[in-house]
């Protein structure tokens, strides 16, 4: 579903990817380790066909983003580090535009079952989202992934800013998507989240993938340990 | 895209604009200023209208009266006076100024600033013409808010409205970093930034169109339909003009990531489309087509009544040696009589004759600037919608000068008419009363004016094909 080969891009004189390969099947969850600067939002960035790779390829469903990337995004869902959302409108306004930019109409009902299912109190949906922490917002970015029923979710520190309980609880919905066969690609310093939820985990440094392994094998504090030599190396 | 998914994106865009209070403050403050910009020139387009209805009257009524007062006299039912006589051809046509008007456009309305106070009404008759407008209308008071009409409005003021609407049509959704959430849901920015555009369009054209639509069938009082043509040109072309300025909007939003710098960026387009062009245009034409001001017109008809004065005998003697038929066979009754007849009429005949070079000048000056100003129009789409809206509003030089020409020629007519009778005190007949010539100015039709306007129109269709290219250009790769 999501697959790069040998993909290469440059930021002037900094490389920022390096002959990257990888591949994610529908029900993958992928889980992108590696200090800032790796090279995770970059790789995210030429999935969605807001960067131009230099080289090599990056297909989203067989799509190539930089050729064709409204049918690519049609395909994807994502969530940013941080969700900015419009200010003048509530949760559920926000929720009822963006799914509508996204091709979905819900009834109020079914945005109300979506904000909930993202761990949004039901308080807040008619709240404008300028009165919202950053929490709040990253629940709205949640609901609006849901609602677009992509087939694959592209994930840049997700659970950044998430109480702990909102963590475990976008875990399970992470959980519930790949069940449903969406193919997820998660950057994330969250070593422990990526340990929960990840079929694979990927650490980067300097644009190029170290070392790639299953976490269900490991305990949090090997993939940590792993983590640290893969920098130290 | 669909054309459902087109319409629910549009739906969705004007929820976006609408829960934006400062958009709906400058639209109210936009609607005001439209409102009370119209309502001055629905105000004073019906003052001249009733001044100029006032006027026709006067004059119909006071031949009327001369008619019935010959009728009494010849039938013995009336005493001759002696300065009340109605077969004495000095004292009727001393008296009798026919009243020439120049209508109000069905669009009048929208640029009563340049409006000429008085000049619509001319008095005709065997006196040198002149305006015979209501003096009221020429208090300092009255005129104070011309300048605030809706040509004024719309050409300055809608455009800088227009930018403050869409300069951060996208840029602050990338200052915000709402951009990215927004491009990866599969619509094209370009197609996202469209639709705001489409958006802000809508209601800035409906507000506008709708308010001077209520003005002109408020002057028009059920005639909207004699309006059509000229608000159809008209309407199309501030469809373009708003359409240009949010095309630009777009245009630098693709390319500029900061909302403040695509503010400035348009304010700079602003200053130079609608202040500078404008300034150079304006400082070039007067040089290259200096016409002289109204006032030096009027200092030198002044010059040279007094002239002619001084020279009262000669201007009388050359008179008669020019038309010896209208040599009077009998001495005059008195010396008023003397004086009208011998004195005053030669010496005005010969003030419009040598007054006309100078005024046929005017007019041709005044027609070139406009001619050079339309050409000058194709840079500067504020200059063309500005000298488009003058012109449908019934202000182009061209329109003035022919409605000056058809008071020239009405006058020649009815001197050829009556000089003869009044210049050799021949007693008049009912036929000269019958007969007389009427007023019947026909003005220009509507075509002219769109016929006219082809360069702005051209100059308005220009701005906005390059400003749509440009900015389509941009949108295409423009990214969160």
């Amino acid at each position: 579903m999501l697959t790069a080969h040998r993909l290469h891009k440059r930021y002037g004189e900094q490389v920022a990817l390096q002959a990257l390969d990888l591949d994610i099947a529908p029900g993958q969850i992928y889980a992108l380790l590696g200090p800032n600067g790796a090279g995770k939002t970059t790789t995210i960035q030429c999935f969605l066909g807001f960067l131009q790779p230099d080289g090599g390829q990056v297909r989203v469903d067989g799509i190539d983003p930089s050729t064709d990337p409204a049918s690519a995004r049609t395909r994807l869902a994502y969530i940013p580090e941080q969700v900015n959302l419009y200010g003048q409108f509530t949760g559920d306004e926000n929720l009822h535009y963006f799914a509508e930019l996204g091709g979905h109409r819900y009834s109020r009902r079914e945005r109300e079952a979506l904000l909930a299912d993202a761990g949004l109190q039901a308080a807040a949906f008619d709240q404008r989202v300028s009165a919202y922490s950053k929490g709040m917002r990253q629940k709205v970015g949640i609901a609006i992934a849901l609602a677009k029923q992509a087939r694959a979710l592209l994930l840049d520190e997700p659970t950044s800013g998430l109480d702990p309980s909102a963590s475990h609880e976008f875990s399970r919905l992470l959980q519930g998507m790949a069940d449903r066969g969406v193919a997820i690609l998660m950057a994330t310093h969250d070593l422990f989240r990526a340990r929960e939820v990840a079929t694979r985990v990927g650490i980067m440094r300097g644009g190029v993938i170290r070392r790639e392994l299953a976490p269900s094998e490991l305990d949090a504090r090997d993939l940590e340990a792993i983590y640290l030599e893969v920098m130290a190396a | 895209m669909s054309m459902t998914r087109l319409a629910r994106l549009l739906v969705q865009e004007w929820r976006l604009f609408a829960a934006n209070r400062s958009n709906l403050v400058l639209l109210t403050v936009l609607a005001a200023l439209l409102g009370f910009s119209v309502a001055n020139g629905v105000g004073r387009v019906n003052a001249t209208q009733a001044a100029q209805q006032e006027a026709v009257a006067a004059a119909t009524a006071r031949w009327a009266d001369a008619r019935s007062q010959f009728v009494e006299i010849t039938e013995g039912r009336r005493e001759k006076q002696q300065f009340d006589d109605a077969t004495r051809a000095d004292l009727v046509l001393m008296s009798q100024r026919n009243a020439l008007v120049l209508k109000p456009t069905p669009l009048a309305l929208l640029s009563v600033g340049p409006a000429r106070e008085g000049h619509d009404i001319v008095a005709v008759g065997v006196q040198a013409r002149g305006a015979a407008g209501a003096a009221s209308r020429e208090n300092p008071a009255i005129r104070l808010d011309g300048p605030l009409d809706a040509a004024f409005v719309i050409t300055w003021l809608l455009p800088l409205m227009l930018i403050v609407l869409s300069y951060d049509v996208l840029s602050r959704d990338r200052e915000q970093q709402v951009a990215h959430m927004l491009a990866s849901q599969g619509v094209g920015l370009g197609v996202i930034v469209l639709a705001r555009l489409a958006v802000r369009f809508v209601a800035v054209f409906a507000l506008t169109a709708g308010i001077v639509t209520v003005g002109v069938a408020l002057v028009m009082q059920g005639e909207l339909s004699r309006a059509i043509a000229d608000l159809a040109l008209w309407l199309s072309a501030l469809a373009v003009f708003i359409a240009f300025w949010l095309a630009l909007a777009a245009g630098v939003n693709a390319r500029t990531k900061n909302s403040a710098a695509a503010g400035l960026t348009l304010m700079g387009f602003w200053i130079v489309i609608s202040l500078l062009l404008p300034v150079v245009a304006s400082q070039l034409l007067s040089g290259a087509s200096a016409a002289p001001q109204r006032l030096d017109s009027v200092l030198g008809r002044r010059a040279l009544d007094a002239e002619l004065t001084e020279l009262a005998a000669e201007v009388t003697e050359r008179y008669y040696a020019e038309n010896p038929a209208r040599r009077p066979q009998t001495p005059a009754i008195n010396e008023y009589e003397q004086y009208f007849v011998e004195s005053y009429y030669p010496r005005q005949v010969a003030l419009d004759a040598q007054f006309e070079p100078l005024a046929r000048l005017v007019a041709a000056r005044k027609v070139e600037q406009a001619e050079r100003l339309r050409t000058a129009a194709l840079f500067s789409p504020s200059m063309a919608m500005k000298m488009l809206t003058d012109d449908v509003a019934g202000y182009a030089p061209e329109r003035w000068h022919r409605f000056d020409t058809a008071a020239a020629e009405f006058q020649a007519k009815w001197r050829a008419f009556y000089d003869i009778k009044f210049a050799s005190r021949t007693p008049l007949t009912l036929d000269d009363y019958d007969d007389a010539p009427r007023v019947a100015y026909r003005d220009e039709h509507p075509h002219a004016r769109a016929v006219r306007n082809t360069l702005p129109a051209i100059g308005l269709l220009l701005a906005i094909l390059l400003a749509a290219l440009a900015a389509h250009a941009r949108l295409r790769r423009a990214g969160p």
